[in-house]
């Protein structure tokens, strides 16, 4: 990184943070800090959304997925439109009437307290893990493309966040949110215009589409069903419409994005916005994977993108090997070019056959490529056994650090730390708000003054801050456990949407037939993630099915003076 | 009156929301028609 990539950096940082506590000064009370004080407009309240789904991982991983398996994974997001139409018809102006900090405060109402702590608790315990590992998952890349240590990163990133976080509260959280995604949206449309501009002199955008759809990455359809394919257009409809509805309807850091609007009108403005803008916006984020593909047909990519790694195996027993992985990579890219370049004439001139050969030739040499990148991470695996073979976060990075021009590098690492930022910083605010109004006030201190718990809010709000870097500064020690995490994440979702979903639509049914519905539920979840191959996705809608199914069989057999809630 | 003039108001509002509703699922039918054409016309 150059002087000028450090000033644009540090300055995009400096006024995130800066305008945040500017626009939020002067909180009096819990309510105003942990839900706003009703002021945010709909498009406000859209952004924020957006900015708290999307991390840094989402810009890091999107275009790498979509060089390695194509476009398909936007399908993913299908099911998410018709979640916000849902979320807005039914479950907003329960929410609004309500007038709830948490999303759980309403299964109080509905239910019972043990339900609403449990699914609290639940909440807390899965979001504070999770946001350690959105804090430690682009510290780790930008420590392995930049060599910055970890451990500083992570408390850079983290302390931003808590400062802002903790002086402005929900507001704060919002008004940076408006400036993270016009960084993040600048610094990702700039990204895929270099990597056109970079592009052989006769290619253009048009015929880099082209091309990659001929070598197979422009498939963002899939017709085909499966249950063992997470991405196919059933699987992103359906099982993408009961994520959306679990994550964005019952998850409190996005529940509390929408409840800071100013009315229910301005709320459901912005969950419709959220419909309208986030296909369409990660289409594009994948096609930037495809730009690059493209790109790298033309340009010599490195067999493996995570120099860690290589530079691991350069100064170990193999690097004997490693260099032959290396020389062979290269003779295959010069004849890749070659073919390359014939297609991209071929394409232009309209000859379907040469095209078609080209095409053959690319994709068979394509597989010999895929032969040595796995030779080379065999070999990383047989000199390091904890090496991680899984490349597709660094490849983006990889190629805004080797091609992009001073002064957008710096513009693009700042993407990756506002997005960090800004999924963190809504995590903060809803752990805060879980914390004290479902835990705190409801069952430790229900008599304290507003400054009590403006103040309570606040150090909730700092401590969580501090458990995620905690949790960042561990997780590397705690290996595959990170995986377990996340699968942690939809193995539940399913269960607590069910629970939702019971009480919003089946009003007869009560709290204990739900509670046991839902145990039960999850047993059968969790068998069927140890015991079957049926992808993550599908889980939502079990999950929720189950619960409601059980609900009804439950209440059948249960005595009738136990029908009343 | 001002009863009258609030659901008035309201339905109106309902209308406007219900448009916008059958507005975000048309555009997305319109995007997977769109992306299905797309994937075949450049295999």
């Amino acid at each position: 990184m150059s002087q000028l990539d450090w000033i644009v950096l540090l300055l995009s940082l400096v006024s995130i943070a800066g305008y945040g506590i500017y626009k939020s000064r002067g909180q009096k009370n819990m309510e105003t800090y942990l839900k706003g004080d009703h002021s945010i407009p709909w498009f406000m309240v859209g952004l924020s959304i957006m900015a708290t789904q999307a991390s840094a991982i989402t810009f890091l991983s999107a275009p790498g997925q979509a060089y390695t398996d194509g476009m398909r994974f936007v399908q993913y997001y299908f099911g998410l439109p018709i979640a916000m139409v849902v979320l807005s018809i039914f479950f907003l102006p329960i929410y609004h009437k309500l007038n709830v900090y948490t999303a759980y405060e309403f299964l109080e109402s509905r239910f019972d307290q043990k339900t609403r702590v449990f699914t609290s608790l639940l909440f807390l315990t899965q979001r504070g893990l999770a946001s350690g590992l959105t804090l430690y998952a682009p510290s780790l890349i930008l420590s392995a493309l930049l060599g910055w240590n970890i451990y500083y990163t992570n408390l850079f990133i983290g302390g931003i966040v808590i400062i802002y976080t903790v002086v402005g509260g929900s507001k704060a959280v919002s008004y940076t949110h408006l400036q993270q995604m016009t960084i993040i949206f600048i610094g990702m449309f700039l990204a895929g215009f270099m990597i056109v501009k970079l592009l052989p002199d006769n290619m253009g955008f048009t015929d880099a589409i082209k091309m990659g759809g001929k070598l197979g990455k422009m498939n963002v359809i899939d017709l085909t069903f499966d249950w063992n394919n997470k991405y196919n257009l059933w699987s992103g409809i359906i099982g993408g419409f009961f994520l959306a509805l679990s994550y964005f309807g019952t998850d409190q850091s996005q529940v509390s994005r929408y409840i800071s609007a100013k009315d229910l009108r301005q709320s459901r403005l912005g969950l419709i916005m959220n419909g309208f803008v986030k296909v369409p916006m990660q289409f594009l984020i994948l096609l930037i994977g495809v730009l690059l593909f493209v790109f790298y047909q033309f340009k010599q990519a490195p067999v493996f993108f995570n120099n860690n790694e290589t530079t691991k195996l350069e100064n170990s027993i193999y690097k004997e090997e490693w260099k032959q992985i290396q020389e062979k990579n290269n003779t295959l890219f010069e004849q890749k070019k070659q073919d390359a370049t014939l297609l991209q004439t071929s394409l232009k001139q309209g000859n379907e056959d040469a095209a078609n050969q080209a095409t053959a030739a690319i994709n068979s040499l394509e597989k010999e490529q895929q032969a040595l990148r796995k030779a080379a991470t065999d070999l990383m695996k047989k000199n390091d056994p904890k090496a991680e073979i899984n490349d597709t976060n660094y490849i983006f990075l990889r190629f805004v650090i080797d091609y992009l021009p001073h002064g957008l590098i710096g513009l693009l690492i700042a993407v990756i730390f506002a997005a960090s930022m800004q999924s963190k910083s809504a995590e903060l605010n809803a752990l805060a708000s879980c914390s004290i109004v479902d835990i705190y006030k409801r069952s430790f201190k229900k008599d304290g003054s507003e400054a009590h718990y403006l103040l309570a809010s606040k150090i909730s709000t700092a401590l969580w801050g501090c458990y995620a870097i905690f949790v960042a500064m561990f997780a590397n020690k705690l290996g595959s456990l990170i995986e377990a995490v996340n699968v942690l994440g939809s193995l539940f979702y399913g269960t607590i949407l069910g629970i939702f979903l019971v009480a919003f639509f089946f009003k007869k049914l009560v709290g204990s037939s739900t509670f046991y519905a839902a145990v039960i539920a999850e047993i059968i979840v969790l068998l069927l993630y140890f015991y079957s191959d049926i992808s993550f996705l599908w889980f939502n809608l079990v999950g929720s099915v189950l619960v409601i199914g059980f609900s009804f069989l439950i209440q059948l057999v249960l005595p009738k003076n136990n029908h009343a809630n | 009156m001002v009863q009258n003039n609030n659901y008035e108001a309201n339905k109106k509002d309902a209308d406007g929301f219900k448009n916008l509703y059958y507005l975000v699922l048309a555009f997305l039918l319109l995007q997977i028609i769109m992306y299905y054409v797309l994937t075949q016309s450049l295999k």
